[in-house]
């Protein structure tokens, strides 16, 4: 596993395998901006095994794994290689039905284990835009909540299944004005996290600490939520597929399933997730 | 072309006037997923094979280098 430190390797890996073949496969949606924060914080790796390239994301204990490679028979190949590997190595399967079994069958054929699957959800304007109002109970996030959200995101919500900001990138994202909240007696009672790009913005949690349930905190964030991406035409989020109760939360506030799924999996016997 | 290029990018996000975007990217019309859609369906309807290295987002910004991309890719125009 060897450091990345230019934006330019990562470019010059993914084109040599393009270039090599039309049916390349890969789960790396290049995104330069998040690139660029990687390396700055110098946890992005590298490492090519056969022809496949693989890059490693450092996150807490654990390695977000993204492969690039000429053909599912050679990302085989390299993933039996890479399943001799001692670190906890994830990876998320981004994909339509029909377009996933046979991408999966390659990594559970190579000591990498089902973990947990999230789905897509979205609304559009087109399908009614509702008027909402900025409740007065909310705020921004101020300087200084980066470190108690965090705390509080791992604490509640499982690593391996989330993509769980650092303290450095909530610390952008409060000076960004994407997190809001609503305090009670100095603690924070929920928040909602979202970004949001040109037409398009992604919820990316919604918080309510239990000692607070039974209040709408919930509620009132979620609309005040809405009233600040009045730009926005689609709304999209990633919920646990299996989690019922908040899938159900989320159809009363008009979104609906998406066809995509984020299958995430685990190169480790017996982790279960929440655990 | 162009028509054939929005009726496409219509069933992908019907929320979407793409006529009035410069830039589909940053105007949050379409995304890496989307665009891996797209590709698939831009080969099948101009009976063409997108190359892998043009798989990038500025080839994806707007109607003229979506179209640009096409004949570059063979696609008749």
């Amino acid at each position: 596993m060897n450091p990345i430190t230019s934006c330019d390797l990562v470019l010059k890996e993914i084109n040599s395998v393009k270039s090599a073949s039309r049916n390349f496969v890969t789960n790396y949606y290049l995104n330069k901006d998040s690139l660029e924060f990687w390396l700055r914080r110098k946890c992005f790796f590298f490492d090519k095994i056969g022809e496949t390239s693989f890059f490693y994301r450092k996150d807490q204990d654990f390695f977000h794994l993204f492969y690039i490679s000429p053909a599912y028979e050679e990302l085989g190949r390299s993933l039996g290689v890479l399943a001799g590997r001692d670190e906890i190595l994830v990876a998320d399967i981004v994909a339509k039905p029909g377009e996933i079994d046979s991408i999966l069958s390659v990594f559970f054929k190579n000591s990498f284990h089902p973990y947990i699957t999230l789905q897509r959800m979205y609304k559009t304007t087109a399908m009614g835009r509702e008027k909402y109002e900025f409740h007065n109970e909310i705020t921004y996030a101020f300087k200084g909540d980066e470190e108690t959200i965090h705390d509080i995101l791992i604490s509640g919500v499982d690593r391996y299944a989330e993509q769980i900001p650092s303290v450095e990138e909530l610390t952008l994202e409060i000076r960004n004005k994407n997190i809001i909240l609503i305090k009670k007696e100095g603690v924070i009672a929920g928040f909602v996290h979202y970004n949001i790009k040109g037409l398009t913005s992604h919820l990316r949690y919604w918080f309510v600490n239990p000692d607070f349930r039974e209040q709408r905190i919930g509620s009132k964030l979620l609309r005040s939520y809405f009233s600040l991406t009045p730009q926005a035409i689609r709304f999209i989020l990633w919920v646990i597929q299996t989690n019922d109760n908040a899938i159900k939360r989320y159809f009363h506030y008009g979104y609906v399933l998406d066809n995509l799924t984020d299958t995430v999996l685990i190169n480790k016997e017996n982790m279960n997730y929440g655990k | 072309m162009e028509n054939k290029i929005l009726n496409i990018l219509g069933e992908i996000r019907p929320e979407f006037d793409f006529r009035i975007s410069s830039n589909f990217i940053d105007d949050g019309m379409l995304d890496s997923f989307d665009i891996i859609t797209l590709v698939t369906e831009l080969d099948k309807a101009f009976c063409i094979s997108i190359d892998g290295v043009d798989i990038v987002p500025e080839n994806f910004y707007n109607l003229e280098t979506i179209e640009r991309l096409l004949v570059k890719s063979g696609a008749q125009k």
